[in-house]
């Protein structure tokens, strides 16, 4: 998953309009409060909310359709599962209980999916470096993030060559795949080492790690209604452990 | 600026030396071309000038190596840093960041640097660059020598007194190349204070950058001398096998491709594409960046699903084909290769294929055996393909294909950064499977070593065949259309 600059531009995309450690925040009180919901109505009443806020943040149907299909897919499975095969309880009760538990997972989910599309891995990285975290743990976090598509794009080019090897993806067997996943790791790893190479001696070769501190050409703000965010999801998250 | 004399580098666990007894003496606003062939000690030497060697990288070192006044085993990496600039030949593994102001702000950032000088050094770096028009792109978005303009702005921030470009265009196509060679030519016009050292195995294009060049050879200096009385075009481009003839002798059309469409989403990379290759025929295939080229060997192969056309092997329609059948009749080489060994010994890499698709090592050993024999890789049968020189690796990629006996070959991209020394290994193997009746499809940017290595070479643009001419007359035909980097000699 990633952000979509351009697509979401409401008051909880904007990546200049709240801060990524306001937006993390009220990640986490959302969480606990989906785990802290035991009616199946207020969780869908939750679910109902955090749909709105996609809606506010301007995420196109269309992509939280593409994007989300399959964790629907498979909440409906926990759901069916939890009612086929839990025994011992009456109907009702399984009906309730799975529902809970898709709705459950429906809402983090989600919620993690309205962070991801509107918080760029760089400003939640710089955020958390310039409220304290240590830069090197900011700049490792940044690189991972930085190198994902590029390993993705590399696992894909050894897969290719294997397939073009004779290896038979098109009537994929146990043994098949078993095969391409061990033969994917050697070349991957291979490559991978001689870019992490590269890297460190383009990072020291600029000074990364000189002082324990470091400057930023531009500071992400806070402002009065990053702490109002902030406040209000600890207080909702706080709540919850004691109205419900 | 550069003070070396007697310095010899050895690699912890190498018996040979990497560099021995180099001695060299640059001064402040010097530019020099250092070139060699690949594995000569070009990026040894750029190691030991940026201080990595001895410091950050296992070597053993001896002599002495004094830059900026500095002196390299008594000075840290970071105070070496600060004098000292090194760009790497590939920008994409550079980088640390997502945008282009966040790369080269990221040095002044970290010399605490106060945010206006770090804005005006970031202005300056990318001016310098040829890069300001790109300060506010994301860096997935460049394109190759975009990305090289940005790792080069992004070290021109840290405002160094010596600047290493370490072969700064071995993975640009020739349009690309043309701007960085403008570019460092420019830079050295312009700034008369930076001393420039640039590494490159392809010296004469860089020979408007630089006063003077030295040749390094098996880790020896072998020439220091003026740029203008350096005699590199003869020396390095003869040793390039004399250019094909058209064989009148061509046998029948192995590969047709008639009406191939490709598209990503709502982008159509192949438009209506044909093509044929015979019989023993090298057929080259050049182009800019994104024309489509490497989408086109994938939709051949297999690897891709065509929206349209028909693709014939040896007059049968294959397009309907699943890959693993299309690998036993098709061989494809992939740029790097290492991304094509996958097993810990060279024999086994080269029995996998028939093995799974289902051939017993029994059935297949006479061909294996032939094949390493004729690749000159017999003593390495148990040895690990990862431990095998690049020219080797080579080797056993196309070993491991044609132990499939395919009538067609696709190469892409294999002279990519290459020397010439490599790439002439590479025509000679290619040279001897054409004679052996294989069709060749070889995908490359460099038009001296394509014009060379093929009897016919395909230029393409925005999905289409836009010439289609023997090696010999394509210079004329890519001047007609104004495609200028491409004209053999021209780089």
């Amino acid at each position: 998953m990633t952000t979509f600059p351009g697509d979401s531009s409401g008051p909880l995309a904007g990546e200049v309009r709240l801060n990524p450690i306001a937006k993390l925040i009220l990640l986490v009180s959302a969480c606990i409060v989906a785990l802290r919901l035991e009616e199946p109505l207020y969780a869908l009443g939750f679910l109902g909310l955090v749909i709105f806020g996609h809606l506010l943040a301007r995420v196109k149907p269309a992509i939280l359709w593409r994007r989300t299909r399959g964790i629907l897919i498979f909440s409906l499975i926990l759901f069916a599962s939890q009612i086929l095969l839990v025994k011992n309880v009456v109907w009702e009760m399984r009906v309730a209980n799975g529902a809970l538990m898709s709705l459950r997972f429906l809402n983090i989910v989600l919620a993690s999916h309205l962070f991801v599309s509107t918080t760029g891995a760089e400003n939640l990285a710089y955020a958390l470096m310039q409220a304290g975290l240590p830069y090197r743990y900011g700049f490792a976090l940044l690189t991972t993030m930085r190198f994902v598509p590029y390993f993705r794009l590399e696992a894909n080019t050894v897969l290719q060559a294997q397939v073009a090897r004779g290896v038979e993806v098109d009537r994929p067997t146990p043994k098949a795949i078993w095969l391409m996943a061990k033969h994917t790791i050697i070349p991957v790893t291979v490559t991978s080492l001689s870019k992490v190479d590269s890297l460190a001696i383009s990072m020291e070769g600029r000074c990364f790690g000189l002082h324990p501190d470091r400057t930023y050409r531009q500071r992400i703000p806070f402002y009065w209604w990053d702490w109002a965010v902030i406040g209000t999801g600890i207080a909702v998250a706080v709540a919850s452990f004691h109205l419900i | 600026m550069i003070e070396i004399s007697g310095l010899n580098v050895r690699y912890y666990g190498c018996s040979e030396l990497a560099l021995r007894d180099i001695a060299l003496s640059v001064g402040p606003g010097e530019s020099v071309l250092a070139t060699g062939p690949s594995g000569c000690g070009k990026s040894t030497l750029a190691l030991c000038l940026a201080g990595f060697i001895p410091h950050a990288i296992g070597a053993e070192m001896t002599g002495s190596i004094e830059v900026c006044g500095l002196d390299q085993r008594e000075s840290s990496v970071y105070q070496i840093a600060q004098h000292v600039g090194l760009v790497q030949q590939d920008p994409e593994g550079q980088f640390c960041t997502m945008h282009v102001e966040d790369e080269v702000a990221f040095g002044p950032e970290n010399l605490l640097c106060p945010p206006s000088v770090v804005m005006s050094r970031v202005e300056r770096a990318l001016s310098m660059a040829g890069a300001s028009h790109l300060r506010n792109r994301k860096l997935t978005e460049l394109s190759g020598g975009e990305k090289q303009k940005v790792a080069l702005a992004a070290v021109l921030a840290m405002e160094p007194e010596l600047l290493i470009l370490d072969e700064p265009t071995a993975h640009l196509d020739p349009g690309a190349t043309r701007q960085i060679i403008e570019l460092v030519e420019r830079m050295r016009e312009t700034d008369a204070g930076l001393t420039l050292l640039i590494l490159e195995h392809k010296p004469w294009r860089f020979r408007g950058a630089a006063h003077r060049m030295v040749r390094i050879s098996k880790g020896s200096l072998l020439y220091d001398g003026p740029i203008a009385g350096a005699n590199f075009e003869t020396d390095v481009l003869h040793q390039l096998p004399g250019k094909r003839r058209t064989r009148p002798d061509l046998g029948e059309r192995v590969l047709e491709v008639k009406g191939l469409w490709q598209g990503y989403g709502d982008r159509n990379v192949l438009r209506g594409l044909d093509l044929e290759v015979r019989r023993g025929e090298i057929v080259g295939l050049m182009g800019y960046n994104g024309s489509g080229k490497t989408t086109l060997l994938q939709a051949i192969m297999g690897l891709l699903k065509p929206s349209a056309g028909t693709i014939l092997l040896n007059g049968a329609d294959i397009s309907g084909m699943p890959v693993s059948d299309r690998a036993r009749r098709i061989g494809m080489i992939f740029q790097n290769p290492n991304h094509q060994l996958f097993t810990d010994r060279v024999w086994r890499e080269v029995v996998i294929g028939p093995l799974c698709r289902g051939e017993t090592e029994d059935e297949c050993r006479p061909r294996a055996t032939a094949l390493i024999d004729r690749f000159g890789l017999s003593g390495y049968c148990k040895t690990h393909p990862l431990l095998l020189s690049f020219g080797q690796k080579r080797r056993l990629n196309l070993a491991s294909v044609m132990v499939s006996n395919p009538s067609v070959l696709l190469l892409d991209e294999p002279f990519a950064g290459q020397d010439i020394a490599r790439a002439c290994d590479l025509i000679c193997m290619l040279d001897q499977l054409a004679a052996d009746g294989v069709g060749i499809l070889v995908v490359g940017h460099d038009p001296d070593i394509m014009t060379r290595c093929c009897d016919r070479i395909l230029f393409m643009r925005e999905g289409e065949i836009l010439i289609d001419a023997a090696a010999q007359k394509v210079g004329a035909e890519l001047e007609r259309i104004g495609e200028d980097d491409y004209i053999p000699g021209r780089f």
